[in-house]
């Protein structure tokens, strides 16, 4: 099958950005081969969906409000009260797998790999970039390793997911977020997010 | 005494090592880290700063804050110009430049001071008075000289080179303002453990604190102050931060001056930052104002606000005048002659009360002679105050009486009180300040949601006072985020500043001279020359509410606002009017406090990124092959594609003509896309469209309408049947995101027991639509893997299968062109593949591309609604598809479309219009009038769309018009009055192209 082309490649041009330093305040990088599916199971069966998918998939069951659950690459993120993002490695053929696994009297399941690009932002300056565009609270004591949020950048509907920590001696040091963008915008926004990142040391990376 | 000038040899927080070089109207000057702009130019002997708005009178600084009336200059020059900044506020940074403003040639020989022998015919409602009845007219002619004339600074002509930004920020309490209570409320919360943001507007914390000597007993305290916070990591101190507006659910406004103390930012670096904070509590600590007393010629350059000359002479260390007059009505000034008197400088005290008070008596100790019983009945001077003119005074009437004497001074420090700033207290509405007779003041009616007020804002005026004030309230905040940590106790120690304002305080708000004396202009506002003959006026000629007098005289307008006006204003207003001062009532505030540059709030979202843009999965390969781009919303759409030399005209023709005659290739990836899905898809589709879905079969798609809840239409479009459970719906460009909102809101509030999912995949698809007689044979080659046949895929049929090269398609057969055609739909990330595959392929069977403009030419020659008709004021009937509704169910609309005038035959309906001279343009938007007149009002109708038809060879439109097709065969005027066009056009039939849709089908 033919490849998906990134709708990021034209504006994430490698290289460091910004003001010189030693070491780079944030990396900025697309995630890419991810499969993107909606599951959305019905109000009598959300639960046993629930659990479905994190059996399958390898995950604690998806309980949060705001929090996603990741076993590895594959990552639950539950964005309704009976709508689950599932996100997967492309190989892993996710769609296929998942239509097969629920009719539509439990669940109905919708391809969303081509809709979103991925853009992973991390770094010491990750949440003050975020900041930037995103009304959330990204403190850690409120938005803590796995939380997700749906919000708006520059007046388009994102989703942010804090994927994990790099490492450092605080959470405050590294903290790695995962940009959920809307295919159409996201060359230009991520062309606004880089203009505004730009003052910091940046590191772009393939 | 002063070394240098005016400049102390030592005090101040100033650092006398560094020298910052400075320029003010083309002159250089020196200062140091620490100064202001204003307190550098008094350093230096510069009073006058400026020319006032209206009568060009000489001008200095007043205030040491930003309630600065006249010391407004241009900061900078070139894109980074910026009028109206505060001198008293502007950072000192080395290699500033500076200009005052309104003054031509300078501050000192102004040509239009001649302004200010014109005064009587200048006063207020000037402009209206002058400006009505036979002269109306003439204020086109006059105006740019009087705009010329009156003003403040000049923006900046060119752009301006710097970054802005806009930050979203959170905190558990927002403390406004770093005085006493502010940072007494700081301590106490982040000794709780909440998340704190301290917002300060200076640059340095202390508010009036800073006025106080160094090494004084309030210094201790605010270095101690200072340390602790800077100790709590949970506290997050934003000097030269202004919260400028509250908003509801505790937001706030922040503007940061990132680096404005720079003469260039540093790379990368906002030069303002404009914050949106969320605060769970906050404590707002803004403290007061001083506030003048009217005098004659009490706008002279050398009349100060009694705390500004204390600010400059402890802050800075700079003595603003040799031998100064203190007016004042209260104890709270007496500081200020003392230091004065300390610093050098010879103090006279002038006081309105007859007294003895516990100041007067100090000041008698020190050897300082106090006039008491007396008020300043007005200065003498040209652009610097010489004298003060001293009269006895009746402090009820205020009024001066006989014996008045001239004592020589080059400076006046006044008070008359202190104003809480209630701003942001007041900002929301609802809640306006209330005066409280025992402060002479206005205090805040009250504590707006989340709000927690303290200190001097809430009419607390002494420093004690105001740091356990601001420590309970930061302790109180603190405890109602859940902050459990103990904020222990904060001791007051003795000495500091005690409040100036004691029981039976009677501010004074007028000063009329004695009758020996002319009476001269008293000004209330100087930054908008308002004295106290405007209000007099306004008061004789019925502007008697608040509201009507701050209109009327435009007194507490522009950067301002009312800080030391209002409360002076209102109050002569209730003299005038026999009121007490409450019953008079006041005027509300808006954000922003201060000034905010539009820059700030525009921020990042600023010359390309003001708007996203919104692109399709063939946008790339678009743009490669040369098209033109037409923004439609937020989407760049392919308009045409034209070929060396060749007009947009030439372009969209032949493009429309070769889709007839060939095959041709449009993107249609804009088109709204959503996917649904359940067991209760049918019905759901059911009752959101006006026509059945339930007998639709798998593999078959369907155009529907869709209508609003009133009965008028609200969208159209295709919907395919995938699945037993799943529905593929299209949707206009335009209307995309508002149906997905309508079919969300239906199946969550509405229908909540409907099986049903809606998802958009707008962005998951791209499409394009191949049409014209050669379509079925390009996609054969494209796609073998689907069997293209008119048996086996017959029109409004869909097939999914693999084009060449591995790309999964799914293809409707749909036509919007009246062609043979295909919709061809591919996951975007394939957008490409599939172009580079179907323009390969389509050499040979002759493929051309076209853009929406074509588009629109075949879908008016084929008589389809668009946008143009759908203009949410049409009803199934007003567009011919009436009969589209099904009578054998409800949906949404169907009650309300057959109310009497929806369905009314006399409605403006659907019509297609041919201009009667082939060569002549029927535009877009026409009024559609009776031939030959009269040419009167909104006539029969409009055009809604019109293109030259290469088929038909000439202009055509569609348009919608009283009695639709009834009239066809009648021939109407479409007239464009902006240019005085009149065609005549026959109304005909809308379906130009093959009305049997013979080719559509074949």
């Amino acid at each position: 099958m033919v490849e998906i082309a990134s709708a990021l490649a034209g504006v994430l041009k490698p290289g460091r950005h910004g003001p010189p330093a030693k070491t780079a305040g944030l990396t900025l990088s697309e995630v890419k081969g991810r499969d993107v599916v909606q599951v959305g199971a019905w109000r009598e069966t959300v639960d046993r969906v629930r659990e479905k998918l994190a059996y399958d998939l390898g995950t604690p069951p998806a309980t949060g409000t705001r929090a996603a659950v990741t076993a590895g690459e594959r990552t639950v993120i539950p964005v309704g009260p009976d709508k689950f993002l599932v996100v997967a490695p492309a190989s892993d053929n996710l769609f296929q797998k998942l239509s097969a696994a629920f009719p539509a009297s439990e669940a109905v399941v919708t391809e969303l790999g081509h809709s979103r690009a991925i853009l992973r932002i991390a770094g010491p300056n990750a949440r003050d970039l975020v900041a930037r565009y995103l009304a959330v609270d990204l403190d850690p004591s409120v938005f803590p390793v796995g939380s997700f949020a749906a919000s708006g950048l520059h007046g388009v509907g994102v989703l942010l997911h804090y994927v994990r920590d790099m490492g450092g001696s605080s959470v405050f040091e590294a903290p790695v977020f995962d940009l959920y963008l809307p295919r159409s915008f996201a060359a230009s926004l991520t062309e606004g997010v880089l203009h505004v990142a730009e003052q910091w040391p940046c590191q772009v990376e393939a | 005494m002063a070394r240098n000038g005016r400049r102390l040899a030592a005090g101040g927080r100033i650092d006398r090592v560094k020298r910052l070089t400075f320029h003010f109207d083309n002159k250089r000057f020196v200062g140091h880290p620490g100064d202001t702009l204003a307190s550098a130019l008094l350093a230096n002997g510069v009073h006058l700063v400026g020319r006032s708005f209206k009568y060009h009178r000489p001008r200095g600084i007043v205030s040491a804050g930003v309630e600065e009336p006249n010391a407004l200059v241009t900061l900078r020059t070139g894109g980074r110009q910026e009028p109206n900044c505060p001198a008293p506020v502007t950072e000192l940074y080395d290699g500033l430049v500076s200009r005052s403003q309104n003054a031509w040639p300078s501050p000192r020989f102004d040509a239009m001071g001649i302004n200010d022998f014109f005064k009587p015919f200048l006063s207020a409602g000037f402009y209206y008075k002058t400006f009505m009845g036979p002269t109306r007219k003439s204020w086109m002619f006059f105006e740019p000289f009087i705009r010329k004339a009156a003003g403040l600074g000049a923006a900046a002509s060119k752009a301006d080179p710097d970054r802005y930004e806009k930050v979203n920020a959170f905190c558990d309490v927002l403390i406004v303002g770093g005085g006493p209570a502010g940072l007494a409320a700081a301590v106490a919360a982040g000794r709780a453990g909440a998340r704190v943001v301290l917002a300060e507007q200076d640059f340095e914390l202390g508010g009036w604190l800073l006025r106080e000597p160094i090494g004084s007993p309030a210094d201790h305290w605010l270095g101690a102050a200072r340390a602790e916070l800077a100790q709590l990591p949970n506290v997050r101190v934003m000097t030269r931060t202004t919260v400028f507006g509250a908003y509801d659910g505790g937001t706030f406004g922040l503007l940061e001056r990132v680096a404005d103390h720079k003469k260039v930012p540093d790379e990368g670096e906002p030069r303002q930052r404009y914050v949106v904070l969320r605060a769970t509590r906050a404590v707002i600590a803004a403290g007061a104002v001083e506030r003048p007393i009217p005098f004659g010629d009490n706008d002279r350059p050398g009349v100060m606000l009694a705390g500004a000359v204390r600010a400059y002479l402890n802050r800075h260390a700079v003595v603003a005048g040799r031998r100064m007059v203190l007016f004042t009505c209260h104890d709270g000034a007496y500081p200020t002659a003392f230091d004065m008197k300390a610093a050098g400088a010879a103090v006279t005290i002038v006081d309105a009360r007859k007294g003895p008070t516990p100041a007067m008596k100090a000041a008698g100790e020190l050897g300082l002679e106090v006039i008491a019983g007396h008020a300043l009945a007005e200065t003498r001077g040209k652009t610097r105050v010489r004298a003060a003119v001293v009269a006895p005074f009746d402090i009820d009437k205020e009024t001066c009486d006989s014996g008045w004497r001239e004592i020589p001074c080059d400076l006046v420090a006044v008070s008359g009180g202190y104003d809480p700033q209630v701003h942001l207290a007041t900002q929301r509405g609802g809640r306006k300040a209330v005066w409280a007779p025992a402060l002479g003041c206005l205090v805040p009616g009250g504590e707006p949601d989340v709000q927690i007020h303290a200190g001097a804002m809430k009419g607390t005026f002494g420093t004690p006072e105001c740091i356990a004030e601001g420590f309970a309230a930061g302790r109180r905040a603190a405890g109602e985020v859940g902050a459990k940590g103990a904020a222990g106790d904060l001791p007051v120690p003795d000495g500091l500043p005690a409040s100036g304002i004691a029981e039976g305080f009677k501010p004074v708000f007028d000063v009329k001279p004695p009758a020996a004396l002319r009476e001269r202009k008293r000004f209330i506002d100087q930054q908008n020359d308002v004295s106290a003959s405007d209000v007099k006026l306004a008061h004789r000629e019925g502007y008697v509410s608040v509201e009507h007098l701050k209109r009327y005289t435009t007194l507490g307008m522009a950067t301002e606002q009312g800080k030391l006006a209002n409360v002076v204003a209102l109050a002569q207003m209730a003299k005038l009017r026999g009121l007490d001062i409450s019953a008079v009532g006041t005027t509300g505030y808006r954000p922003p406090y201060t000034p905010v540059p539009l820059g700030a709030i525009a921020a990042h979202e600023s010359d390309h990124h003001v708007r996203p843009v919104r692109v399709t999965p063939f946008h790339d390969w678009n743009e490669k092959i040369g098209t033109v781009f037409l923004d439609t919303g937020l989407w760049k759409r392919p308009w045409y594609y034209p070929m060396k030399g060749e007009t947009i005209n030439e372009a969209y023709r032949r493009e429309a003509k070769a889709v007839r005659e060939t095959v041709g290739m449009v993107d249609v990836s804009t088109l709204g896309k959503i996917d649904v899905q359940g067991p209760d898809a049918p019905e759901f589709l059911n009752r959101v469209y006006v026509n059945g879905w339930k007998s639709l079969e798998v593999g078959k798609a369907r155009y529907g309408i869709m209508l609003r809840e009133d009965g008028y239409v609200f969208d159209d479009g295709t919907t395919t049947r995938i699945s037993e459970h799943h529905y593929f719906m299209t949707t206009t460009t335009a209307e995309a995101a508002k149906v997905m909102m309508h079919l969300e809101w239906l199946l969550q509030a509405a229908w909540p027991e409907l099986k049903v999912h809606v998802t958009s995949v707008t962005d998951q698809w791209g499409g394009v639509a191949i049409a014209g007689p050669n379509a079925r044979a390009l996609l054969k080659d494209a796609i073998p893997s689907i069997d293209f046949s008119n048996e086996a895929f017959p029109f409004m049929g869909y097939r999914t299968g693999t084009a060449e090269g591995g790309i999964p398609v799914r293809v409707h057969r749909i036509s919007f062109s009246g062609e043979l055609a295909y919709e061809v739909f591919c996951g975007a990330g394939h957008g490409s593949a599939l172009c580079d595959l179907l323009f390969e392929k389509g050499k040979r069977h002759g493929l051309v591309l076209y853009g929406v403009e074509a588009l629109g030419t075949l879908r008016i020659e084929k008589g389809h609604v668009a946008g143009g008709e759908i203009d949410g004021r049409t009803t199934l009937e007003d567009l011919g598809l009436e009969k589209m509704a099904s009578k054998a169910k409800p949906y949404i609309g169907s009650v309300l479309r057959q109310r009497p005038d929806m369905t009314s035959p006399a409605r403006q309906r659907f019509v297609g219009l041919k201009a009667v001279d082939p060569n002549t343009r029927i535009r877009p938007g026409m009024i559609l009038q009776p031939h030959k007149g009269p040419h009167q009002g909104h006539g029969l109708g409009h055009v809604t769309a019109t293109t030259y038809s290469p088929v038909l060879g000439q202009s055509i439109g569609l348009g919608l018009v009283a009695a639709g097709l009834a009239r066809k065969g009648e021939i109407v005027d479409a007239v464009y009055p902006l240019k005085g066009d009149v065609t005549a056009v026959e109304i005909v039939s809308p379906h130009f192209f093959d009305p049997e849709g013979k080719r559509q089908n074949g």
